[in-house]
């Protein structure tokens, strides 16, 4: 075991940086994309890609390329494209289309897996994620996918919130739904795609989501809501990161484990759900659950409205006598 | 008056020969009507008639299969469509605020990679005061009742600065008060904002009460003309008692 001080100490060489810095941008990333994840209820959209990123990385290492990313690239947003004309064509369910691409990719992986001569050690570190071995190459790919996505992504913002809200909504307000879709999706797929090395194939889902749900308990505002993910997505990244480094545990696992604490904690602590915490926030962010009881006395309505409201019985009663009239025609 | 006359009939939406199927079900058949400025455009017939079709049609999320659509708009910018949907279950974790929600009218207005203005947030501002939910703007959505919901509805609706709005059954969760109070504000709206309103109504009391014009549909066009028309009550029996149902 580690201290803390080696750890520090350790912290002026260039490769606990680097794990380091990546450890921040992909849980800012992750964090963020996540919000809109959830917002949209397509969750297990980041298992899909996630899993034909990793066939894709199979497939890289398969056949002995240097760099597997371009492929994990390749594949990840080719999968994404794809969900997104099929979703769009809307022949079945989003959830059957993602549940079948998920399972062919895993398969897909599997299967090139067992086509390699010999064990490939690589193959596990994609699976669960080496953020303290990461490439000079991957490091700065890093660095300017994550400024890509994140340049994106707020640009896109008020967009991406609206359709979020209702897609119908955001198309007849002439927002390019269709075209901010496959964006999104391609987003969402560069955000796994450079994390997978990361934080590996299995759990880099989890951090799209886990962030943003944890987030999602303790407030309404979507901006807050945005600060908050990013929070728990950085703060178990460099969490994971030192916990890893000191107890030599599986960094991967150890971020992912810590921000399921933080979700833990936020769902405990839900202002949405906890009566204490309530009390304590009223001013602040807590509205009553039930709706706001109409403080117009229903008495003191309008002579118009009153006139129209009779007639308006006249009306019904007009039309009752219209269905009996009718003998009892449906 | 010539004059007047002459400006109350500019046709704003032209639609023409559209006809749209679901596989086997014919959901509008050749439907051909004009829309006219500052109309208050009542839209009725029974239920699977088609309305709230046309409506998606008229909004831009269903293609028709023939015919065209068109919108006319003479003085300047890009036609402003707003819609409100059906009532139903809306998603009462979406994280935002009132004036989230009625902003989100403003998206398409500032355009992509650009954050909304000081001119954004003061119609923002307006149109809540307009229709009467200044109080709620910073509730969560998911706290609102039904009839909240639906005037925030229109407030999102209005900040679009729309030509046209476009409602489809925008009242049938609403009790008959509240329902009269939200039809006046599309009143008052049509007539002193000049907007266009096109609604669908099951409430044929309330439709022949506020609207200008009244269609009755049965997957065509059946009937159109003014709501004191005796011909309306003949169709509409017609349509609601005779015609075999869907
Ligand atoms: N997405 C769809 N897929 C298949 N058929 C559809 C679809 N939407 C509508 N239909 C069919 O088209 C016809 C018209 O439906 P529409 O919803 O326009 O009726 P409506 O007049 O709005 O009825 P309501 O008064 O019940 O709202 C119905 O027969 C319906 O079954
Ligand atoms: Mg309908």
């Amino acid at each position: 075991m580690a201290t803390v001080d080696e750890f520090i100490n350790a912290l002026q060489y260039d490769w606990l940086q680097k794990a380091l810095i990546s450890a921040i941008l992909i849980g800012l990333v992750c964090a963020l994309i996540g919000v809109f994840i959830v917002m949209r209820g397509v969750i297990f959209l980041g298992e899909a890609i996630s899993h034909s990123a990793f066939a894709g990385a199979a497939l890289a290492l398969l056949l002995g390329f240097e760099n597997i990313l371009f492929m994990i690239l390749i594949f990840g947003v080719v999968t994404a494209i794809g969900i997104g004309y099929v979703n769009e064509k809307d022949y079945m369910k989003d959830e059957i289309v993602i549940g079948i691409t998920f399972t062919f990719f895993m398969a897909l992986a599997i299967f090139f897996i067992g086509l390699m001569k010999t064990y490939n050690s690589n193959v596990q570190s994609i699976l669960f994620g080496r953020i303290l071995l990461i490439t000079d190459l991957n490091f700065y790919l890093l660095i300017a996918f994550s400024a890509v996505i994140l340049l994106v992504l707020f640009g896109l913002k008020k967009e991406l919130y609206t359709m979020a809200y209702s897609n119908e909504l955001a198309i007849a307000a002439k927002i390019p739904v269709r075209l901010l879709n496959y964006v999104f999706l391609i987003l969402v797929a560069l955000t796994i795609d450079i994390s997978l090395n990361a934080i590996g194939a299995i759990l880099v889902f989890a951090m799209l989501i886990i962030p943003a749900a944890a987030a999602y308990q303790l407030t309404y505002k979507f901006n807050k809501l945005l600060v908050l993910s990013a929070f728990f997505g950085i703060t178990s990244s460099i969490g994971g990161l030192f916990l890893a480094y000191l107890y030599d545990w599986a960094s991967g696992a150890t971020i992912v484990l810590l921000a399921t604490l933080f979700f833990g904690m936020s769902f405990v602590l839900s202002p949405k759900r906890n009566k204490l915490i309530q009390k304590l926030l009223r001013k602040e962010d807590y509205y009553d659950v039930e709706p706001e009881i109409q403080k117009i006395p229903h008495h003191h309505g309008k002579e118009e409205e009153y006139e129209a409201f009779e007639d308006h019985l006249r009306q019904t009663l007009v039309l009752k006598e219209e269905y009996k009239n009718d003998g009892g025609h449906e | 008056m010539v004059q007047k006359l002459k400006l109350e009939k500019d046709t704003i939406i032209s639609v023409k020969n559209v006809n749209l199927a679901f596989g086997e079900v014919k959901a509008l058949c050749n439907i051909s009507l004009d829309v006219f400025e500052g109309e208050f455009l009542g839209i009725c017939g029974p239920n699977g008639s088609g309305k709230s079709t046309l409506l998606k049609t008229m909004v831009g999320l269903l293609k028709p299969d023939n015919g065209e659509i068109e919108f006319i708009k003479r003085d300047h910018k890009k036609f402003q469509v707003a819609y409100v949907q059906q009532m139903r279950e809306f998603d009462r974790n979406f994280p935002a605020l009132v004036k989230d929600v009625v902003m989100m009218g403003r998206a398409s207005h500032a355009g992509l990679f650009r954050r909304y203005g000081p001119k954004d947030h003061e119609i923002v501002d307006q149109v809540m005061k307009l229709v009467g939910v200044d109080h709620l703007k910073d509730k969560p959505q998911g706290q609102l009742s039904g009839g909240q919901f639906q005037k925030v509805a229109i407030a999102r609706a209005m900040a679009q600065e729309p030509d046209v709005i476009i409602l489809d059954e925008a009242t049938s969760a609403l009790d008959y008060r509240a329902s009269a109070q939200f039809m006046n504000l599309l009143r008052k709206l049509n007539q002193e904002k000049n907007i266009t309103i096109i609604a669908v109504h099951h409430d044929l009391s309330m439709l022949k009460e506020y609207a200008t014009r009244i269609i009755c549909m049965d997957r065509t066009v059946e009937w159109t003309g003014a709501p004191e028309d005796a011909k309306l009550d003949e169709t509409l029996l017609r349509l609601f008692f005779y015609n075999s149902p869907h």
